[in-house]
């Protein structure tokens, strides 16, 4: 038994396991994708939700090329002088937009939701400094946290789907759109490019042994993510209905305010959930300045502690402050929540797809 | 390089006299010992330290006693030839562990012409004696406590467990009090790598004194910085027996009536002895409670702020009316009136412990009870707040050990300012921050939060002993701390046969 355990290890020089790996992916997406693609999802109807099986079917063949390749990937960040910083800067440049988009959506909701008088700018710097501080760049420390936070998150969630499902009735569906492949397709090809963020995984778990279950592992982590996010499309279209749903712009929120505890000893406690969103989104992000370390500071770096302690300080100082400027920035009027989608789908999602490929093509140890 | 111990007992006299100039408690008495040829020797030891009775009761005092019959040039030949044979004592060629020796308490005896002191056991320095546990107080299980002598109560944890796996290595610490401290632990239970992590840790430092375990929990932490605490202490032999066989390591102190425990972990701050004589399902709702109370020592007075000030749609309409009426004419804002109530049972609490006896049982009921409606009847503050600071007071109390619920005690005027000023915002952020603190803790590389997590590790196994405790028969396996291979605890002979 206990050599089947040793087995099911994801690295063995972090100790990081499969299941905390499971865990992190889990609360790192799980919040996010719930808050922001289920509006989007529930508005698209049956096709929108065909359209994210489609995309995670694509996704799973995506993760075994990426398994497959994650060696010769993880070198891209140390190989040569300038395809190591242009594989740096690509990868980091990804990470900051996704972190400053999130931080922008993360102080959009607490100011509306949990704290209106405060300065919205004053929300984001204290959401970046306690994620970054909180996350830190320990890989061991992320996995515990994962552990200690999966349950309560996980099972929160599911405690709020069941609530909410007293109130359903089944979706009504004659007044979605008809089935439709364009729409399946561009559907699909969103949630594929939103699971290509996986590309990120191998840098943080480096040296890892030869485990030919790894795709099944992540592919379970992104089952378990595609199954919460299509109850709680299922949920909202029950609840809503297909109509009331295009109205609304983060549609979990006020499924969260609607629940309600057998009993009545509380009259609305949307804040318990919105609590619970808000620990997972700090995770999330917290894990994008982890990951900006890994890339930047990789841990094949020969380099003494104080020095690896001091860069790793800066590494973080600096991706935090990128991402609250770039929160801030606003270029003729065209901010961050407005860009990023487009340019995972057009620029991001495709290109980590042809680096994983062409990284395969690289000869076995190759830097 | 320490002095030799001379043949010549004026060289040894001179040497000892001149170093123990000042020394009034240290008694030098010369003797001449024979019948016939008297022949000169000398005991050292400290007035206090070493009766007369002991002198006479030891075996080696007897010895003496015997000497003054034998013949002066027989002595040195009779010294010799039995002087080892004795239990009770040991043999010094050198001064300083001579003197090491004496200072612990023993009287050493020199004679001339021969270059060998020889200790003479006592029970050493006053010492308050065995007595009933004040703070861990428990309805079953033994009320022995742990003495301000590092000898005895290594002998009641040996009383515990008797064999010889148990294993206790003493070193000194402290350059100038020469600190006696133990290392207790069963050999083949106790990963073998926490013994070397213990004494570096211990030998990392050079101080001047080590007057209680305290000191050295300070000194050898890893992340000083935390207010949570990486040691755990008991009084009670009991508790310190259970952990050695648990593979942990007890540290004594001498003159401290706490013992230190290794490696320690969020959860075993929460287990007092009598968990283990209990039953299960009694055991399993009091570890609930408690870990329920640590969450409301920290965060009850934050979330009541956070609640009353930002978000108050959460409270039925009913509870948020009689809760606002009641605080008609309080002059402080809420945040204020909490930190006020939370700063005067925090008096109150000081103060009830420094006062003698059951004078301070009674300070906490004048304080409480008095000072409390007092303060609402003057308007100072609200009964709600009354209310709320007595809960959180009451389940810091839950927590069954001091420094772990001073921790809790201090994080919880954080939690005050971010609840109070950020809301709910403000409590998810702490929460952020405090997990991160939690999962970033180690003692002696174990994660502090195990066995919550590390769940992954190869050999892993359920101990059943957690927030929610198994049966004592389903209780088969030792913490994740203990040494692989010899995790199984409990065995029923049936299994065996079969």
């Amino acid at each position: 038994m206990n050599q089947n355990k040793k087995e099911n290890r994801a690295s063995g020089d972090t100790g990081i396991s499969n299941r905390h790996m499971k865990r992190q992916m889990v609360i790192t997406f799980g919040g996010a994708l719930i808050l922001l693609l289920s509006g989007e999802v529930a508005a698209g109807g049956r096709n929108a939700i065909l359209g994210v099986v489609l995309g995670y079917g694509v996704l799973l063949a995506y993760l075994w090329i990426l398994v497959k390749n994650r060696m010769k990937l993880q070198t891209l960040v140390v190989s040569g002088k300038i395809l190591k910083w242009i594989m740096r800067l690509f990868y980091g440049s990804f990470l900051v937009l996704t972190g400053s988009f999130l931080l922008e959506k993360i102080s959009q909701i607490t100011k509306t939701y949990l704290s209106s008088n405060m300065n919205q700018n004053l929300v984001r710097i204290l959401i970046l400094a306690v994620a970054v501080i909180g996350m830190g760049s320990d890989t061991q420390k992320r996995a515990r946290m994962g552990e200690m936070i999966f349950s309560l998150l996980f099972w929160g969630f599911v405690l709020l789907l069941m609530l909410s499902a007293v109130h359903m009735r089944v979706p009504d569906g004659t007044k979605m759109p008809p089935l439709n492949g364009g729409p399946i397709l561009s559907y699909g090809y969103e949630y594929f490019c939103v699971g290509t963020i996986m590309s990120l995984y191998p840098f943080a778990y480096t040296k890892i042994k030869g485990d030919s279950n790894q795709t099944w592992e992540i592919g379970k982590s992104w089952m378990v993510l595609t199954i919460l996010l299509i109850s709680t499309v299922l949920i909202l279209l029950g609840t809503y209905g297909y109509p009331g749903i295009k109205s609304m712009e983060l549609p979990v929120l006020n499924l969260m305010a609607g629940t309600n505890l057998p009993g009545g000893f509380l009259d609305r406690f949307d804040i318990i959930w919105l609590a619970l969103l808000l620990f997972s989104l700090l995770f999330s992000l917290g894990s994008l300045m982890f990951y900006c370390v890994k890339i930047f500071l990789p841990e094949d770096c020969e380099m003494d502690s104080e020095k690896r302690k001091t860069y790793t300080r800066g590494i973080l100082a600096a991706s935090a402050l990128i991402i609250w400027a770039l929160a801030m920035a606003s270029y003729k009027g065209v901010v961050i929540e407005d860009v990023y989608m487009r340019l995972l789908k057009s620029f991001y999602g495709p290109f980590f797809v042809v680096i994983t490929l062409l990284a395969g093509f690289r000869k076995k140890g190759e830097v | 390089m320490s002095e030799k111990i001379s043949h010549d007992i004026g060289v040894n006299e001179r040497y000892i006299r001149e170093r123990c100039e000042g020394c009034a408690d240290i008694i030098i008495r010369p003797m001449k010992l024979g019948s016939g040829v008297k022949v000169r020797c000398l005991v050292v030891y400290i007035e206090v330290a070493v009766s007369n009775m002991a002198l006479e009761d030891s075996v080696i005092g007897k010895l003496i006693n015997h000497l003054w019959e034998i013949p002066g040039d027989k002595i040195k030949e009779f010294v010799a030839d039995n002087g080892l044979g004795i239990s009770d004592t040991a043999e010094f060629t050198e001064m300083e562990p001579a003197f090491e020796a004496m200072l612990a308490g023993n009287a050493i005896f020199f004679l001339d012409g021969y270059d060998k002191a020889m200790k003479i056991s006592s029970k050493g320095y006053p010492n308050m004696g065995v007595s009933k546990v004040e703070s861990e107080k428990v309805l079953r299980g033994s009320q022995e406590g742990f003495t301000d002598s590092e000898k005895i109560n290594t002998a009641l944890i040996r009383k515990r467990v008797r064999s010889t796996d148990l294993k206790v290595e003493e070193m000194m610490i402290g350059v100038r009090s020469d600190t006696m401290i133990a290392l207790v632990y069963m050999k083949e239970l106790m990963q073998p790598e926490l013994l070397t992590r213990v004494k570096e840790k211990l030998n990392n430092f050079e101080i001047d004194g080590v007057m209680d375990a305290g000191m050295l929990e300070q000194l050898a932490e890893g992340d000083w910085k935390s207010p949570f605490p990486q040691f755990e202490t008991t009084e009670r032999p009991d508790r310190a027996a259970m952990e050695v066989l648990n593979g942990r390591m007890v540290i004594i102190c001498d003159n401290s009536p706490m013992a230190v425990m290794v490696p320690t972990t969020f959860d075993s701050f929460l287990k007092v002895s009598e968990d283990r004589y209990n039953r299960f399902e009694i055991v399993t709702f009091q570890r609930i409670l408690r870990y329920v109370a640590a969450l409301l020592a920290m965060l009850l007075s934050g979330a009541y702020l956070a609640v009353i000030n930002f978000h108050t749609q959460v409270v039925p309409t009913n509870l948020l009316l009689s809760s606002a009426q009641s605080r008609r004419g309080v002059p402080f804002p809420s945040i204020v009136e909490i930190i006020l109530m939370e700063l005067a049972f925090e008096l109150i609490r000081e103060a009830g412990v420094r006062m003698p006896g059951p004078l301070g049982g009674t300070i906490g009921i004048v304080g409480g009870l008095i000072i409390g409606d007092a303060a609402v009847s003057a308007n100072l503050v609200s009964p709600m707040t009354v209310v709320v600071v007595a809960l959180s007071a009451l389940s810091s109390f839950a927590i069954p050990n001091d420094e772990f619920s001073a921790a809790f005690r201090i994080i919880k005027f954080a939690f005050i300012l971010l609840g109070g000023l950020l809301g709910t915002f403000g409590l998810v952020l702490g929460g952020f921050l405090l997990l991160g603190h939690l999962c970033d803790l180690t003692s002696f590389q174990i994660p502090y939060l195990v066995p919550f997590v590390g769940r992954d590790k190869p050999d892993y196994v359920n101990e059943g002993d957690s927030m929610i405790r198994a049966p004592l028969r389903r209780m088969r396996y030792r913490p994740a701390y203990t040494n692989r291979g010899q995790r199984v605890r409990l065995k029923e002979k049936k299994d065996e046969s079969e």
